[in-house]
């Protein structure tokens, strides 16, 4: 599928993400939404550290640096902020997501 | 595991990229993670990062940055982007706000007074910016001279940039603006069209002033505060060759 088609709701999908895997790095994001997917989402790596340092910008998520395997390691997670929005977003996007699966699946 | 001089290869590639040293350090780790999931199926290093290579080059091709004159990755100029501006949009707002409190001042105060109080504001920032660079902030500027050849964060250099623009801006001010009472929308009447235009020019002006001196002191201490986050990329960068 392409991208482009997911390209408003990524927020929302890291930001769901963080809210099931409680905290996860930039390479694990992009893997658990192409495993997710099937394979159909390849969240770019151009499309998802700009939203990243956003979100972390705008204190919807915050960033611990760790050492894992002899480098730094940067995991992201959810503040107060960010889950109260997540929760918020969830909801929209269903209803969204509700309505678009209505008119799909019209039929004359 | 990667070894050391593979590990440097990366760290090499990454830097000739121009990305600052805060968003490399996950990229870096990006990267290696790709690496080592398709290590395993192909155990020959140059063959896995030649293909991960390929799975960056879209988003970390060198672009010539038309406003900035240097040369830019698209990843990196997108991440600039969603940073700074949210500051710069918070520096505007503030910047209007600065410009209602000091028109409501010219009806307490005369102009010459609000001329000085501006100018005094403006040289304390500086002053302000000066002893936190010098003093509180001695290592970072250790650093920034050692280092010179890079970005060390997304902040970085912005702050400087700021300096002479809002200078700028503060000059024409204080030129065209004051003396008139260009600025003054409360006690200073509208008498003709070219008097409006004038007026919104020279306030844009001001509001533009005070979101760059804002923008300017936001991104310094991001910056300074950064530096601790990136400490041990520093052995992988050339230094300053005159810097002792």
């Amino acid at each position: 599928m392409k991208n482009s088609l997911y390209k408003g709701t990524l927020k929302n999908i890291i930001l769901k993400l963080l809210k099931e895997e409680g905290e996860m790095y930039g390479y694990q994001m992009s893997k658990k939404a192409k495993e997710l997917t099937r394979g159909d989402l390849e969240l770019t790596e151009g499309a998802l550290y700009p939203i990243l340092h956003k979100l972390e910008r705008e204190g919807v998520i915050v960033a611990e640096l760790r050492k894992v395997n002899g480098r730094e390691r940067k995991y992201y997670l959810l503040s107060e902020q960010g889950r109260k929005q997540q929760a918020k977003h969830e909801q929209e996007m269903k209803i969204y997501l509700n309505s678009l699966t209505l008119i799909f699946n019209y039929d004359k | 595991m990667i070894s050391e001089e593979n590990n440097k290869k990366i760290i090499n590639y990454l830097l000739s990229k121009k990305i600052p040293i805060d968003v490399l350090v996950e990229v870096h780790d990006h990267i290696c993670s790709q690496i080592m999931d398709n290590y395993r199926e192909k155990n020959d290093f140059d063959v896995v990062f030649d293909e991960v290579k390929k799975t960056w080059e879209k988003d970390l091709k060198l672009n010539k940055d038309i406003w900035l004159g240097t040369e830019q990755s698209g990843m990196v100029r997108r991440i600039y982007i969603s940073t700074i501006s949210p500051v710069f949009i918070r520096g505007l707002l503030f910047g209007l706000l600065v410009y209602l409190c000091v028109n409501v001042m010219s009806l307490f105060f005369r102009e010459n007074f609000i001329q000085y109080f501006i100018l005094g504001v403006y040289f304390c920032w500086l002053i302000y910016m000066g002893i936190k660079y010098f003093s509180d902030y001695k290592e970072y500027a250790r650093y920034k001279k050692k280092y010179d050849e890079y970005k060390l964060s997304v902040y970085d250099d912005i702050w400087i940039d700021s300096l002479p623009i809002s200078f700028s801006f503060i000059s024409i001010i204080l030129q065209i603006g004051i003396k008139k009472g260009a600025w003054f929308f409360l006690n200073h009447p509208i008498e003709s069209i070219g008097d409006v235009i004038y007026r919104v020019f020279v306030i844009l002006l001001f509001i533009l002033f005070i979101a760059f001196l804002y923008t300017g002191g936001v991104t310094f201490n991001k910056s300074v505060e950064t530096i601790d986050k990136i400490k041990n990329y520093f052995p992988h960068l050339r230094s300053n060759r005159f810097y002792k």
